[in-house]
Order: C-alpha cells, then structure tokens, then sequence
C-alpha cells in the first residue's frame, strides 16, 4: 500500500500525462496509418526520451504502444486496410460494417473495447504481476510450441467457406515465414543469394502487400462510381450501441481479455496472434456464428479486446524476468536501461515507487486513450468521404515509404508487390489471405520452438507430454481437430442434402 | 542487373581513390576545413541496444568538437550486414560512418549463408573502436557451478547444453571454443535473443547459458542464476562479476570480447580519420559517457587500428576452427 | 482541349465496352488448385539447392518446408480432385466470371504501382509520388484539376512529413 501511495505520487505529475498524451496521438496516427507502425513510431521517437526521466518516458512509449494497438482497427474498418498486424481480424467484420454503414458503430465497439483490454491487463499487471510471472516461468519451449500449434487451428476459422483452400493458403504462408536464416541452425533458406532476403520477410512488409495494396489493385474490380460508400447512412448514424448490443458484446469482451493477457506473457507472440485466437473463440461460443465475417460486433470486439489485453501482459515478463514479448517492447527495455533500471526479480525490490508509478500509469494510459480516441472518431470517420481517386493514391504513398523505412530497403517495396499481386490472384480463385498472414505470424515462433524442444530433450517426443500444462493444451487441440473435422463432415452432407432436393 | 552495375561502379570508384590517394600528397591541405557538412553514423543494430545508446550519446557531443552536427541513426536488417552491404555506396571521405564488428566482418563472411555477403573487412577504414564488452556465462544457480573446474566437473557426467542468442552468433562460438578446449561435449540450444536464453537458465530449460553482463545482470542480482567465468583474459572491471575468474586465467584461448568499430569507407583520408577519431577519444572521456559506459557494463578501450584488424583475425580463426 | 478530352474519354468508354464483352466462366477450384501445384512443386523441387543441411537430425531446416509445401500440393490435389469428380457426377462447381476489362485495368494499375517503384530507384520520393498521383488520377479520369494540386501537395506533404518531422529516410 505504501508503495502505491509513493507511485501514485511519482505519476501525477503534469509532464508525465502530457507525454503520455503525446504518445497516445502519435500512437493512434501511426497505428491507423497503413505503413507507418507502432514498433516505427517508437523506433522513431525513442531517442527523444533519452533525454526524459524514466517516468515520463514510460508514459510516452505506453501511450504510443496502447494507442498504436487501437489505431490499426481505425484503417482495418474504414478502408478495409489494416493499420497493423493483429488488426487484420478486426477488418473482417468491420468493413462489411461500413458497407453497410455502420462506421460510426464499428469504430466505437473498437474504442470501447480495446479500452477495456488495455484497462483489463493494466490492473492484472498491477495487482498479479507476481502470480502472473510465476506462471509464465512454468511455461517454457515445449509448452509455447503446443500454443503456437493450438493457434494454427485457427486457420480452419478463418478459411470461409471452404477449409481445404484455408488450408493451402495457410501453409503457403507458413512456409513464406520460412525464408531467411534458419534460427536453429543458421543456415539459410530459400534467399537466393540476397541479403535482402537475410532475415526473412518482415510482417509489416507482408501486411502492405497482402491487404493494403492488393486493395489498390481490387480497386480494378469496381465500377469508381459506385464505390462510393453509403454516406447518407453515415451522416444519420450516431454510432451509439443499443443496450441489446452491449450485452451481446460483454461475453466476447470478458473472454478475449483473458485471452490477450495469457496470450501477453508468452514472449515472441504478440497481439496478432491474440485477436486471431479471441476471435475464433468468439466466433464459436457466438449464438450468431454465421454474422462473423459479415460485421458481427462481437469478432471487433473480440479482438480489440484481446489486442490490447496484451499490451499490459507484455510489461510483466518484461519488469519481472527483463524478456521483452514483443518488437516495441523490446524497445523499452533500452529506455530502462538507459535510466539505470535493470529489470529482474529485484526491480521491484530497488525500484518500487517507480514501478509502480509505471503500472498504475498505464491504467490512465488507457483511460486518455478512451477520451482522445472518443473526440478523433469523429474526424476518422471522414476518411471514407474522402473521394476513391485522391484516397487510393495517397494509401499507396504511405505504403511505399512506410515499406521503405522498416529497412531502408527500396527491394523491400518490390515484394509489397509481390505480395499484393499473391493476394490478387489467391483472391480471384476464392482464396483467404488472411490464412497467409497467420501463417506468417505462427510459423517462425511455431518451428523454432518445437525444433528447440526436441534440441532439449535430445530428440525424444515425450518432452510434449512432460508438463501438465503440455497435456492440457495436447488436449485442446485434439479437441479444436475433433469438432472442425465433424463439422466439415456436417456441412458436406449438408451440401449434398440440398443437391438432391 | 542493378546490383552488379552497382558494384561495378562501387569498384570503379573505389578503384580509381587508390588512384587519387597516392597523388594525394598535395591536396591533403583539402581536408584542413573538414567536416563542411553534417555527420551521420549509422548503428546497423536495433534501436535501444548497446550500440545505439553509445552511438545517440556520443553524437550530442558531435558539434562541439567536430564542428558540424552528427546525426546517429540506425539501419536495420540481417544483424547488420544490409547497413554494410549499403554502406558501399558511399565514396571516400563521405559524411556517413558506420558501426560494424567481428559479426559483420569475422562470423558473416564464414557461415552458411557467406554467399550474400558482398562487403569485406577491407572495404572500410576503422577510424576506433567504441568500446568492447565481454561475455559472460551463465548457469542455473542450483547448480551451484561457480568456475570453469566444477564446470568441467560437471561436464564429466552430463550433456551440456547452452543456451545462446543465435546459433551463428559470437555466443556459439565462444562456446564451442571453451567447451572444446575443456575437452567436454556441449549442445548449443539456440533462443531467439539473449533475454530468452538467460530466462531459459533461470526457469532450469538449460543449465548454462552466454550473454553480455548487462543482458544477464538482473537474473544474477536476483539470485536464479551465477556466473562461470568470463571471456577474457583478465577480469572484468564492472562492480557484479569482478570476482568472476576470466578464461584468460586458465591459461585458454577461448575468449575475445564482442566490439563496435567506428568505420569510414575505404580510401578516406587519413586526416579525416584522425580528425574523426580524436573528438570520438574525447567525447569518451566525458563523465556522463563514462557513466552511461558504466550502467551498459562495457568498457571504453583505446585500440589502434592493428589492434582491430587483429581482432577481426583472431575471431576468424575462432569461426573456422569451430564450425 | 475540351474536345479533345472529350474525344479521348469516348475512346476510352468505348474500348472498355469492347473489353468488357470479353468475360469467360472459369471453375475457380481447378484453376487455383492447378495454380497451388505449379508453385509447391517448383519450390518442392527448389528445396535442396535452396536448404543445405549438413545433420543427419530427422528433424532439420528442411523438416518444415518440405512440411508446408507438401501440404499445399497434397491439399491443392483434393482440392482438384474433388471438384474433378463433381464435375463428373455432374455437380455444380464453384465458378467465377472473368471479364477482360477488368484484368487490363488489374494490369493498368499494377503497372503504375512498378512505375512508381522504378521511378524511386533514379529519383526521389516526392517527385515519384507526384508522377504515380497523377498517373492514379488519370487512371479514375479525375477532370478536376483541384484533385491534381491535392495530390501533389499530398505528395509534397508525405515526404516532408517523413523526412524532416518524423526522420525516416526516403529513397
């Protein structure tokens, strides 16, 4: 309690919620950006916190890293372009809200939502960092593995209508993630000689190739005239959600809150993976299954619950063990460091005014995040009157130097191409994309740590069986494989059913 | 296509500055207004690492002593070696430098994936080092291993295994080099950066485990795990492992510590470099450099530049011998 | 001028009618599932000068994308295979309406997006982004010569933006 007191007066200082509101636009703007991401903006503005205290620093990484998670859904909903990574699965229902025009509805379940995750994980962090932490110590290679393998079940959820071809884009994009060198035993794969090519191809790069541009390129499909969207229905919508709807999206919201949070701890994961797990749950424990894809409140909110549930969860592992779960926390670690804290089961001990300053910071993080996202809905909105001729070409300029700056990389543009004429064509036949992005996001973390297992076990396949937690999650996917193949088995005689009739 | 007009004209460049470098002997009075325009020294590490935290430090202190601005900045991809493969593309005595080390110039060129390399060492000029920091190892501390006897003690009777950053980093060669010279088998697990394979060691994954000081410091401080030595040859000076018994003190080779070069490209004046590296030996000697020296636990180290090109040897011999 | 531009965009209308005309019916499954093998099997057969190993572990570099690739060939033939014998028994199958104009207009942009691309190779980014804004804006036969001083005031603000706010490097 004493410390808590000591951090709360650390915190409320007038600079440190001005930079942390600093962050949070800053964070919002890049997030929603197509090729500007959070891990960018951080790159880009760490530097100038090396000249702040370690407070205020940490308010203004928060606010970018908390913001940046909620702005990619702002793109992912109005323009059908993800602004980040894990928004990808928010576009799948908040666009087809748009169409309809709904916009103003959609941007506010993702507000409220990824409020309440960020909120949700802030105070698991301050209140059972410890217990949290311990937990995450009893995970180790193996057990990541079998959470990277239960995620793959997740492309039989985000095939459409027909898993086979889920299936094929989705170990297509496993084997893209492939490319580079091999972790485990440094040789190189498929780089053709390229130095380019060295470390892989970078997600963010994937990502303006598969749903941005290749959105440019779709743009061949449509009539421009008609492409405007229905801006009468926007005008007389005011977004508000009825009672009925806020009910329906508490269940998703309670439950991808803990899935970001478990999901959080697990380093190397990421919110990505998060929101694409919330939103397959969601999607089965929906008493409407069928609205998902098609702009069902509950997948955004699911998985901007769960994107943001995992900002707080990151900062645990991190504070506690000093292991960074993702790309811009990582980052952070240099702005510890910098300011002397060495993060460790003593940072707390050493430190502990600061730290908590730090936890109880990030609730009001969240908290500004709500209001400044509550007053820029309005002007986000207006994008979509925005005429197709002057908005297309300015999506593909900030793709093309957003895709430049992640490596100073001009080849880095020419596969954006790649992959945005990949996407052209899987599209035309009736192929998923997003199967490749999750492969893209799984595979990596998935073959590392199951090779790195059988490295510790001496090449014995009974490490997998060897905790309780590994059994538990053996379980689970045995279960996931169980159900997807009865119900593909109920929907082709389904399908043959009404062939006869 | 590009590519190789591209290193053709690199090379013609480069060819014809050796020209111009030995009739150069008049025109060096070229250099006396040196630097005219702004200064930038690309980190081709991650922001917030070691190397960039010394690189936005150092460069505060740029104007002042150099009289232009220098700007640091990072260019990122394949631990470095995109940034140096770029770098080729400046000319002489141009206004970037860049950071590089025995990664880029001594493990690159003599691991799988050598093909894509397209720079050498030689295609530089070091102007300093920035400083060197030594590697520590690690081992879960209910062990109880606390030097390299009970190490090998240990080793008698079980597979080590170490958990590294990389299986082609400096960290697997360091531990292929000391575990052959202890004449004991080890398996390297390799973990995707160094936080990972120290929390590997401290939740009991792997007994051992190689790092920088500073990346296992919080682990040691809290208790979960204890060093075994440290790779060098005397010890180190940071307050946590000073009592630590280097490998030098064994009477082994397998050490080098890991560095950070201050490099121009090839053919620079050599008034330049000197100019270069003077108000870099100077901005070193500030207090809050020293400072930040002392909490990222790496030491500023006076090297000339036979020094470095030994280094780069040494390590290559290390590589080859340990493949 | 007017004219001229009117004459041009008649032109242009009355080509895209023509093109338009050209559609064809083609079974999506087959073709993408023929498509899917073509590529797993070049990269299938790219696969050992591509993955050196030099272990004799079960498990190695290869394991996983030879994994993955024989997953997308395998799948890619019951894909095919399926609707092979739908077409047989005389089901239907899924199809997909291809229409020329829009492929042309597919290649139109595309080939604006590499102009742009090949344009950032010899100059710089403001500059190629003004020409690929006027390109797009030529490509929506936008008349308004408002939107043109949109884009490149856009274009000027980007890489502004970028450059000297933000301190990203551009080509």
């Amino acid at each position: 309690m004493d410390l808590f007191l000591q951090g709360s007066s650390l915190l409320f200082n007038i600079p440190n919620f001005l930079y942390m509101n600093l962050g949070l636009l800053l964070g919002v703007v890049f997030g929603a950006i197509p090729g500007l991401t959070v891990i960018l903006c951080i790159v880009l503005f760490l530097p100038f916190t090396y000249s702040l205290g370690a407070i205020e620093s940490f308010m203004f990484l928060l606010g970018i890293y908390c913001a940046g998670s909620y702005g990619g859904s702002i793109s992912a909903i109005l323009i059908k372009t993800p602004g980040t990574p894990h928004a990808a699965a928010t576009m799948l229902d908040g666009y087809p809200l748009t169409k309809k025009g709904h916009s103003m509805k959609a941007l506010h379940v993702a507000l409220n939502s990824s409020t309440y995750g960020g909120i949700f994980s802030a105070v698991v962090l301050l209140f059972f960092a410890p217990q949290v932490a311990k937990f995450a110590q009893m995970m180790g290679t193996p057990e990541y593995f079998l959470i990277c393998a239960f995620g793959l079940t997740i492309i039989a959820g985000v095939s459409g209508n027909n898993l086979i071809k889920g299936i094929i884009t989705g170990a297509f994009g496993l084997f893209i993630s492939t490319i580079g060198i091999d972790a485990m035993s440094g040789g190189t794969r498929f780089i053709f000689n390229n130095i380019n090519l060295y470390s892989g191809i970078a997600l963010v790069i994937s990502l303006i190739g598969l749903f941005a541009l290749s959105e440019v390129l779709a743009k061949s499909e449509k009539q421009e005239k008609k492409e405007k969207v229905n801006t009468d229905l926007l005008k007389k919508e005011d977004g508000k959600l009825t009672k009925e709807e806020k009910k329906i999206i508490k269940r998703p919201m309670i439950l991808s809150g803990m899935i970001g949070v478990i999901i959080g701890i697990i380093p190397g994961t990421g919110a990505s993976m998060a929101s694409f797990f919330s939103y397959d749950r969601a999607r089965r424990m929906s008493k409407t299954p069928e609205d998902f894809g098609n702009g069902s409140i509950e997948g955004i909110s699911a998985c901007e619950t769960a994107n943001n549930a995992v900002t707080g969860a990151t900062l645990i592992p991190l504070l506690t063990m000093g292991i960074p779960g993702d790309g811009s926390v990582a980052i952070m670690l240099g702005a510890l460091m910098i300011n002397g804290l060495t993060p460790g089961p003593n940072l707390f001990v050493e430190n502990g005014p600061i730290m908590y300053a730090i936890m109880i910071g990030l609730i009001f993080v969240n908290l500004f995040m709500f209001i400044q996202g509550k007053l820029l809905t309005k002007w986000f909105a207006k994008i979509i009157s925005v005429p197709v001729a002057l908005l297309t070409p300015i999506i593909v300029m900030f793709c093309f130097a957003g895709a430049f700056s992640v490596n100073a990389s001009l080849f880095d543009i020419g596969v954006t191409l790649i992959f945005a004429v990949i996407a052209y064509i899987v599209n035309k036949f009736g192929f998923s994309t997003i199967p490749i992005l999750l492969g893209l996001v799984l595979g990596a973390l998935t073959e590392e740590n199951f090779r790195r297992s059988l490295v510790l076990s001496d090449g014995s396949w009974s490490i997998f069986v060897s905790s309780p937690i590994c059994i538990v999650f053996l379980l689970f996917i045995i279960i996931t494989v169980f159900l997807i193949v009865k119900s593909q088995l109920k929907l082709n005689k389904k399908g043959e059913k009404s062939e006869q009739n | 296509m590009k590519k190789k007009l591209m290193v053709f004209l690199m090379c013609c460049a480069s060819l014809s500055m050796i020209f111009a470098n030995g009739a150069s002997e008049e025109t060096e009075s070229d250099f006396t207004n040196w630097p005219e325009e702004p200064i930038t020294v690309i980190c081709p590490w991650a922001v917030g690492g070691v190397a960039d935290l010394v690189n936005r430090k150092a460069a505060v202190y740029g104007e002042e002593l150099l009289g232009q601005p220098v700007l640091a900045t990072n260019e990122l991809g394949a631990g470095g070696n995109v940034a140096l493969t770029n770098f080729l593309k400046n000319k002489p005595n141009s206004y970037n430098l860049i950071f590089g080390g025995e990664g880029g110039f001594s493990i690159a060129p003599n691991v799988d994936g050598k093909e894509a390399i397209m720079f050498k060492y030689d295609d530089f000029v070091p102007v300093m080092n920035m400083y060197t920091a030594t590697f520590v190892m690690t081992a879960d501390a209910s062990l109880n291993i606390n030097d390299l006897d009970q190490l090998k003690e240990y080793g008698q009777t079980h597979n080590c295994k170490v958990a590294v950053n990389g299986i082609s980093g400096s960290e697997a060669f360091l531990a292929k080099a000391l575990f052959k010279e202890l004449g004991i088998d080890v398996t390297l697990v390799s973990y995707n950066g160094a936080n990972l394979a120290l929390d590997a060691v401290a939740k009991g994954e792997t007994p051992f485990a190689i790092s920088h000081q500073s990346q296992a410091k919080g682990a040691v401080e809290g208790g979960l795990i204890t060093p075994v030595t440290v790779f060098s040859k005397d010890p180190v000076s940071s307050e946590l492992f000073k009592d630590v018994k280097p490998v030098g003190a064994y009477e082994m080779e397998a050490y080098y510590p890991n560095t950070c070069f201050l490099l121009a490209r090839k053919g620079t004046s050599p008034e330049v470099v000197e100019k270069i590296r003077n108000a870099y030996l100077t901005i070193m000697q500030k207090e809050d450099v020293k400072q930040l020296f002392d909490k990222l636990m790496i030491e500023p180290s006076v090297w000339t530049s036979e020094d470095m090109d030994n280094h780069i040897e040494h390590v290559i011999q290390i590589v080859k011998d340990n493949q | 001028m007017n004219r001229l531009m009117e004459k041009v965009d008649n032109l242009i209308d009355n080509s895209a009618l023509k093109l338009e005309k050209h559609k064809m019916t083609i079974p999506i499954n087959i073709v993408g599932s023929i498509l899917f093998i073509i590529v797993s099997s070049i990269l299938l057969y790219l696969v050992p000068s591509q993955i050196k190993i030099n272990t004799e572990a079960v498990v190695n570099a290869r394991t996983f994308p030879l994994l993955m690739l024989r997953i997308v060939l395998i799948f890619s033939i019951i894909l095919l295979i399926k609707d092979i014998i739908f077409i047989i028994t005389k089901r239907e199958i899924e199809t997909k309406e291809l229409n020329l104009l829009v492929e042309v207009k597919f290649l139109i942009i595309l080939s604006m997006l590499i102009i742009f691309l090949a344009l950032l190779y010899f100059t710089n980014f403001i500059l190629s982004s003004i020409v690929f804004g006027i390109l797009m804006l030529f490509y929506f036969r936008s008349k308004k010569l408002s939107n043109y001083l949109i884009i490149i005031l856009a274009a000027i603000l980007i890489g502004y933006l970028f450059q000297n706010v933000l301190h990203v490097r551009l080509p």
